[in-house]
């Protein structure tokens, strides 16, 4: 990640003290318990940042304070802000944390943060997390997060957000837990005595009763006002008479108080505060070439600011950074384009882009183009968006980048040719598949009408300019791709890898990945095996090991199903080898344990799978690929099915359909697939009229790859249902298409499945011989690869386990749990194994992920299945049953 | 981050806003509201009118309000026929 980060955001600000001890708010603040939330919610300029750097000050509290910018609602930037702050706390989990925001990509955010949080549940010191002007995030991806950690708050956090808005979260829910506390205008409004103690403080003046009420009535006992009161009343004699005046006014007196306050000051200072209020915090060095002085000149100025209590907050301790009171900012910026009308000289879009160019000189480049597209320098904005794109679009942040883009004016994107690619992307990513072809066109145009000449039109991202037309026909492949467009895919992946350089090996590595993606959903998975291969050898020592490993994994998968599954076994145990000596957050052990459980289901060892799932749960509650889950409910069905537990795979199938990912590796059996065969198995499923119709409207042709599947259990259903000569000789005509085309593919796993289907028909046809026949060239290939489950799946149970090597095992649990008088779910069953571990609700709802009402809700579910009261009488019968 | 950009106004769907504000405003604030009209009443309210683009503008109005910590007393929208 290349981000220039600016330290000085993480630390907690020293404002000047109130001088007023506030001792009701601190009670409530450190009476609320770890693990609560503090939501200071109320106006700008009310004291709600003083009163908590004052209470974590005074109680010297381990924090993260994290003051926001606009900027910040860069998922990327908010993240590794974040991140460096648990850093100063602990830096082995924020090592962790960085390892896992560089998979952010493969897990998906949903698992990335929960993940995150699950880090957080492991810190054993207490700290406050703090973060300072909430209302300016408008990233939902970020509220999410924030939503979900109070859902599942850590035991040793408090967070405290300081906002001008109430978020958009389910405060009432919040408050009925009892863990909020909110501190709000009420709250923090300064009560005469107050004021008054105020006032003696500031002023070393006592005022009388009349005066401190008019005081505190008009400036509502607004702490900010009361400050800017006493700026204006400093060295006056006559402070009564002046309170008198400024009750009398209906100005708005924020507006009275602060044009008091600079007249006051001297002109040098005046302009100083006005210019500089563009800023959201700046250095001696910024200020001097934003406002174009001499070293030295904003030292002195900040100096003087310091000293007369004008607003200046310092940043950090080495006191390089500061920034002003942010009211009193927005109210001097309210004033400058005034105060520069009269004044003449440089204008506030100017003073914008001197801001601009100073940022991006540093490398700070979210700052310089906030600054820039104030500034209207458009053009200066666009380079450093365009730079942004690549890692942006890497870290799935397409919308963010899209929504900065749309700040340009469109002539300025039209005439900049990755600028325009990367919009066509970003509308891609954002599924707005339509709107993306214009741009694609655009950049396609503008690239061809001057690709000699570069320099013909505005370029900063030189690199992808060089590879902008194999970018282009990338995303032409990926359009066809998602539209389903398989000739489409073919043409554009090959265009595309003709113009990708030699040297560009992550994005050769992609784009040969969907190649082969095209060829593996035609049923050609030798030629998808050549360009996975090729393409792992080629890329091998150029990129980053997530990528490579994942490569591999996606061959293993092909070569399960090819019925290699000895090849298969080995790359999966050698790929889970590379991750877990690594990784810290190894994201692909979940898929890597599933693929074998997925290997030994197809030898027919049950016990083996149960085993396997179990290890590949354990890996992906924490971290997984987003396709995981679905895969993992997938091949539970599948061995439910088979052990003839139909409503516990339906159930299976039920969780499946709700993890569902979609993901490029195309699935030989879907989901509904599954869904069907266990119908039919179960004696209720029919095929619909449509299925047949469909295996039927292939006549001649072969069956495609992916409908294979359907015609299998097409034959099936025929075979059930005592079929005429007639019949069986077409079901038998289509196992030999099947036979066929699974040889002609290499896929022998395939093969064998057909072959004992195909036997069947035979036997049903009453031909013994040609049925021996069929089942000795499916055990030879079988014996090959210990490719079992075709003859436990087709054959009587009995005849079937003469073919396989090893005894298959029963699942005793959920044997057990069938002979319920009704059931536990396979969610129910989750639960009580947590519960048997001896988990508390609230332990289960975090590691689960769940609301507390919904555990609740299976407990009493299984309590009642399990025909007991208790907790511990659930536990003790669940062991007696054999459940767990 | 102001986008003066992707307004489009549907004339055929003109919104004027009337906004009441607690407190005087100097003359100065009719900048800041970009080129809504600022009225001072004599109860001591402000009342800021004009035509808003759409609801995304409003809101952006009702954010500067908040920002400087401005006491909102009202919205009513005005039907012109």
């Amino acid at each position: 990640m290349k981000f220039q980060i600016l330290q000085s955001k993480l630390n907690r600000p020293e404002l000047t003290t109130l001088s007023v001890a506030r001792k009701d708010i601190e009670k409530k603040l450190c009476d609320n318990p770890w693990s609560g939330i503090i939501l200071v919610s109320s106006f700008a300029g009310s004291g709600k940042t003083t009163i908590i750097s004052d209470w974590i000050k005074r109680g010297n509290y381990r924090h993260i304070w994290y003051s926001l910018d606009e900027w910040d609602n860069d998922l990327q930037l908010f993240f590794v802000y974040l991140i460096e702050g648990i850093k100063c706390l602990d830096k082995m989990v924020a090592g962790d944390l960085l390892q896992l925001s560089e998979s952010f990509q493969s897990i998906g955010y949903n698992s990335f943060i929960r993940s995150l949080i699950t880090k957080l549940h492991r810190f054993d010191k207490e700290f406050v997390l703090v973060l300072d002007d909430y209302h300016v995030i408008e990233n939902e991806q970020i509220d999410t997060f924030i939503k979900l950690l109070i859902e599942h708050m850590p035991p040793k956090i408090k967070l405290v957000m300081i906002t001008r808005e109430d978020p958009a979260f389910p405060l009432s829910k919040y408050r009925v837990s009892n863990k909020l506390l909110e501190l709000r205008i009420a709250d923090l409004r300064f009560t005469k005595e107050e004021v008054k103690i105020f006032l003696a403080n500031q002023l070393r003046q006592v005022i009388d009763e009349e005066h401190a009420e008019l005081l505190t009535e008009r400036t509502e006992g607004w702490v900010a006002g009361l400050q800017l009161a006493v700026l204006s009343m400093q060295g006056m004699k006559d402070i009564n008479s002046f309170i008198k005046e400024f009750s009398g006014s209906h100005n708005y007196i924020m507006d009275f108080l602060i044009e008091e306050v600079l007249e006051k000051q001297h002109e040098e200072v005046k302009g100083f505060l006005l210019k500089t209020s563009v800023l959201e915090y700046f250095s001696f060095n910024l200020s001097d070439s934003l406002l174009d002085e001499g070293n030295g000149y904003s030292r002195r100025m900040i100096e003087y600011l310091k000293q007369s209590n004008l607003f200046i907050v310092p940043l950090d301790q080495d006191r390089k950074w500061y920034r002003y009171h942010h009211l009193f900012r927005d109210l001097l910026r309210q004033r400058l384009p005034q105060y520069i009308q009269s004044m003449g000289g440089i204008t506030v879009e100017e003073l914008h882009c001197r801001a601009g160019d100073w940022f991006n000189a540093e490398g700070m480049s979210m700052e310089a183009i906030h600054h820039y597209l104030a500034g209207q320098s458009y053009d200066q904005a666009a380079a450093l968006i365009e730079c942004r794109w690549v890692e942006m679009d890497l870290q799935l942040q397409a919308s963010s980048w899209l929504a900065m883009s749309k700040l340009l004016p469109e002539s300025i994107i039209e005439k900049r040719p990755v600028l325009a690619m990367g919009y066509g992307w970003a509308l891609i990513d954002t599924g707005d598949i339509q709107g993306s072809k214009k741009w694609l066109d655009k950049a396609k145009k503008l690239y061809e009408s001057h690709y000699n000449n570069p320099e013909e039109f505005p370029v900063s991202d030189l690199k992808q300019y060089q590879l902008l037309p194999a970018t282009i026909a990338a995303a032409y492949a990926y359009i066809a791709a998602a539209t389903e467009d398989i000739e489409g895919i073919f043409i554009h992946t090959n265009d595309a890898l003709a113009k990708t350089p030699q040297d560009q090996y992550h994005q050769k590595g992609v784009i040969a990945m969907l190649l082969g993606f095209a060829h593996w959903s035609s049923g050609d998975l030798s030629a998808a095996e050549k360009i996975i291969v090729d393409n792992v050898h080629n890329i091998s020592k150029e990129v980053n090991d997530l990528t490579i490993n994942s490569f591999y994994m996606v061959l293993g998968e092909l070569y399960i199903q090819m019925g290699r599954l000895k090849d298969a076994k080995s790359i999966f145990e050698k790929t889970i080898r590379q991750v877990d000596g690594v990784n810290r957050v190894p994201s692909l052990l979940a898929s890597l344990y599933l693929g074998l459980a997925n290997i030994s289901y197809l030898e027919g060892n049950n016990q083996e799978v149960y085993g396997l799932l179990k290890k590949s749960k354990e890996y992906g509650q924490n971290y997984a690929l987003m396709d995981w889950k679905y895969k993992y409910y997938l091949l539970f069905a599948k061995l439910y099915a088979c052990e003839g537990l139909y409503a516990m795979a339906l159930d299976s199938i039920y969780e499946s359909k709700n993890a569902y990912f979609v993901n490029p590796i195309p699935d030989y059996i879907s989901i509904e697939d599954m869904e069907l065969y266990i119908q039919m198995r179960k004696g209720r499923g029919m095929l619909t009229t449509c299925d047949y119709l469909m295996v039927d409207s292939f006549g001649t042709k072969s069956i495609p790859y992916l409908v294979e599947f359907s015609a299998g259990l097409y034959v099936e259903q025929i075979l059930n249902q005592n079929a005429d000569a007639a019949m069986l000789k077409k079901v038998g005509g289509i196992c030999n298409d099947l036979i066929e085309s699974a040889k002609k593919q290499k896929r022998t796993g395939h093969c064998i499945n057909y072959l004992v289907l195909a036997s069947k028909v035979k036997e049903a046809e009453g031909q013994h011989i040609a049925r021996k026949l069929l089942l000795d060239e499916a055990t030879t290939l079988a014996n090959v690869e210990n490719y079992y489950r075709p003859f436990l799946e087709h054959l009587s149970q009995d005849e079937g386990l003469k073919y396989v090597k090893e005894d298959v095992l029963h699942l005793k649990k959920e044997m057990a749990n069938q002979r319920l008088s009704e059931p536990l779910t396979i969610r129910e069953l989750e639960v009580l194994g947590l519960i048997v571990e001896g988990l508390s609700n609230k332990e289960i709802t975090n590691q689960l992920f769940l609301a507390l009402s919904t555990v609740k809700g299976y407990n009493q579910n299984i309590y009642a299945k399990l025909e007991v009261k208790r907790r511990t009488e659930a536990v003790a019968k669940a062991r007696e049953l054999g459940l767990v | 981050m102001p986008n003066k950009h992707h307004k489009k106004l549907d004339s055929s769907k003109t919104l004027i806003y009337q906004i009441r504000i607690k407190g005087h405003l100097g003359v100065q604030w009719t900048n800041w509201f970009e080129g809504l009209t600022v009225t001072l009443e004599d109860n001591g309210d402000t009342v800021i009118t004009g035509t808003v683009v759409d609801q995304a503008a409003l809101h952006g109005l009702f954010k500067k309000i908040r920002d400087l910590g401005l006491v909102l007393i009202s919205v009513n929208r005005v039907y012109t026929k």
